[in-house]
């Protein structure tokens, strides 16, 4: 019997088992999975890992007055017992009350539409050649580059959500990435360049990318040479990717109502109605906009995708929700309970998080600036709570209002209200990022898309790199 | 850490001594001061406090002293650093060793162990190229390792160390 067929006949009695059991608690659900992926790495053009897999497995999780039962599995023998486990595990623990914010059931079927290739129709060979030669082509680009990585995955996936509400919800999607990195050398300095990007439309979107390729390969080399910027506060110009990974890392963490509820500092600082930004800032998270590595149709409670208004005119108006924390915070659940796989339990997870585009012609952002600092992409970043650092990718001086020279090092660091507080101006153009994978409690790489205009922002901390020496 | 104050000797031997109860008979182990982490892409080493490797250590060209796949690297601050403050406006980033060992595709926990006061900062990394931190002080707290599921309690990474002693 194949997977397909698996999960197929499964259908009936995973309903079946919900009956029986759903009585026993306050809330039953059992979710299984099918997946099929491709993983190819390859360092200095050397292939490390050159793989296919196919996996399945499920997860039951009940809850009882508010206490939680889990278990997981891998074959398909083991889902009564694990029913009856994760039912016995809730009954033990629970104690309260169950908050589970209600959502009409469904069944229904749902396919995220491709608009090309199926990345699972072509060859393991023709996705190494085309890793091949994008490694050709980074380590290409001068004799100075010391080493290389491509990183290829896609993954098909069939979700089959059932619950004692009466939810059947059978759920697939495509989706793929490609990582590109190059290391230049030139005595004891080294720098990087990095691109990343995904897909859940079409594996030709992961084709002819060659420029965007080669790009990372000669911002690497091209920092060799160049001056580090000088540390201070500057007024900043970022691009639409750095932007997606501010609203995404520095702001939509934060956003996350279970990180807000079990921190009652946090939640403080969260009360809706507070100020954030220009009256200009808008803000959302959601994954019904179709065509991003965010997007689906129902999320893993079997909540409908929404799209949620984070800030509107720079005042915080919502969050995102998981059906407890809804419940928990009396407010509407958007959708947003995902988790990474089976083995994992469903968290408040973004989807896709964007600020939209505002009406400042993207060259009038530099007017003015005397002395300031144009930052694109992004190297690495870091985060605790409200703080960010994220190195910028590639970076220039402003000078009286125009780009000057090209500058390495420049991280930009800050507390994520005061920032947005500091936004001066929102650029009229407008990006999607699709290279986002999330991480969060141990379940990392959960596909999530980004976007955003450039940014004018005042008085950024930019650090040059006071490169410590050799202990 | 070269020259290692008693303070320094006292916080290294209790790590060693609870990671390796820990991670004893596990797929993890732990390696003490003196092995060579070795970063292809900048041609050099480094020499953390400790270190946890997951399964087989990986050598660059078969060379045993050259470590290539750390998973969790311990660093015992050698002097006073400036605290970490949640008002200040940047994270912390007070070793070039952190610095430099970021590009290990293998590390995912990277912990700095003060040794003035009760206070370890875990930096995990969340996403490929993107940290998290948490900070734990006080010997009443403690750390949860992000991956090895190490529990150490401060009580025990600073006993018998004495916080009077001058760096």
């Amino acid at each position: 019997m194949d997977m397909v067929e698996a999960i197929d006949q499964a259908k009936t009695w995973v309903q079946e088992l919900c009956d029986r059991w759903g009585p026993r608690v306050d809330y039953l659900a059992i979710r299984l999975e099918q997946s099929e992926g491709t993983d190819i790495f390859l360092r200095g053009g050397q292939a490390e890992t050159l793989s296919e897999a196919i996996a399945i497995g499920g997860h039951v999780r009940a809850c009882y007055r508010g206490g939680w039962g889990f278990a997981s599995f891998n074959d398909l023998e083991s889902l009564a017992p694990c029913v009856e486990a994760a039912v016995a595990a809730a009954r033990l623990v629970g104690h309260d009350e169950t908050l589970l914010a209600p959502v009409d059931p469904i069944q229904i079927t749902r396919q995220l539409p491709l608009t090309g290739t199926n990345p699972r129709q072509i060859s393991l060979a023709r996705k190494k050649a085309l890793c091949n030669h994008y490694a050709d082509l980074l380590q290409g680009i001068d004799h100075r580059i010391a080493t290389t990585s491509v990183r290829y995955n896609d993954v098909a996936q069939r979700v089959l959500l059932a619950t004692s509400e009466g939810t059947l919800i059978d759920q697939a999607w495509s989706d793929m990435e490609m990582r590109f990195a190059a290391t230049a050398r030139d005595g004891d300095t080294v720098q990087t360049g990095r691109e990343t990007t995904g897909s859940r439309k079409a594996y030709e979107d992961l084709e002819n990318l060659d420029d965007q390729v080669m790009g990372a390969a000669q911002r690497a080399v091209a920092a060799l040479d160049l001056p580090s910027v000088r540390g201070a506060a500057y007024d900043v110009v970022i691009d639409p990717i750095l932007t997606g990974l501010f609203v995404h890392e520095a702001f939509g963490h934060l956003s996350e109502a279970d990180m807000a509820y079990e921190n009652p500092d946090l939640l403080e600082s969260m009360s809706l109605g507070r100020r954030f930004g220009p009256d200009s800032l808008q803000i959302f998270d959601g994954a019904a906009p179709q065509g991003h590595r965010g997007s689906y149709f129902y999320d893993d409670e079997g909540t409908p995708a929404t799209t949620t208004q984070l800030i509107e005119n720079g005042v915080l108006v919502g969050r995102l929700h998981s059906r407890e924390t809804a419940g928990k915070l009396g407010e509407q659940p958007t959708g947003n309970a995902r988790c990474l796989n089976y083995h994992y339990s469903p968290l408040v997870r973004m989807t896709n998080t964007w600020i939209e585009r505002g009406t400042t012609p993207v060259d009038d952002l530099f007017a003015d600036i005397k002395e300031g600092v144009y930052a694109r992409n992004w190297l690495e970043g870091m985060t605790n709570g409200e703080m960010f650092t994220f190195t910028a990718g590639e970076a220039w001086m402003i000078r009286n209002g125009k780009l000057a020279e090209p500058v390495r090092d420049v991280t930009l660091s800050g507390n994520v209200f005061r920032t947005l507080a500091d936004i001066e101006a929102i650029g009229d153009d407008f990006y999607w990022d699709e290279s986002g994978g999330c991480g969060k409690g141990g379940q990392n790489g959960l596909p999530v898309g980004c976007g955003g205009p450039s940014l004018r922002i005042r008085n950024v901390v930019v650090g040059g790199e006071a490169e410590a020496e050799y202990e | 850490m070269s020259d290692s104050s008693v303070n320094q000797g006292r916080i290294l031997r209790n790590l060693m001594r609870l990671m390796d109860v820990t991670c004893g008979r596990s797929l993890y182990e732990v390696l003490p001061r003196g092995v060579q982490v070795w970063l292809p892409e900048q041609g050099k080493g480094v020499y953390p406090d400790l270190l946890v490797v997951a399964g087989e250590p990986l050598l660059h060209d078969g060379q045993d002293d050259k470590l290539l796949n750390p998973c969790v690297i311990f660093e015992i601050l050698s002097g006073p650093t400036p605290s970490y403050n949640p008002e200040a406006s940047t994270l912390p980033d007070s070793s070039g060793m952190f610095r430099r060992c970021r590009a290990i595709p293998y590390l995912q926990t990277y912990l700095f162990v003060h040794q003035t006061e009760a206070r370890v900062e875990q930096f995990y990394r969340a996403e490929e190229n993107l940290w998290g931190m948490t900070t734990q002080s006080g010997l009443d707290s403690v750390v949860e390792l992000a991956i090895t599921d190490a529990r150490l309690p401060m009580m025990d990474i600073y006993e018998r160390v004495d916080f009077s002693l001058l760096v």
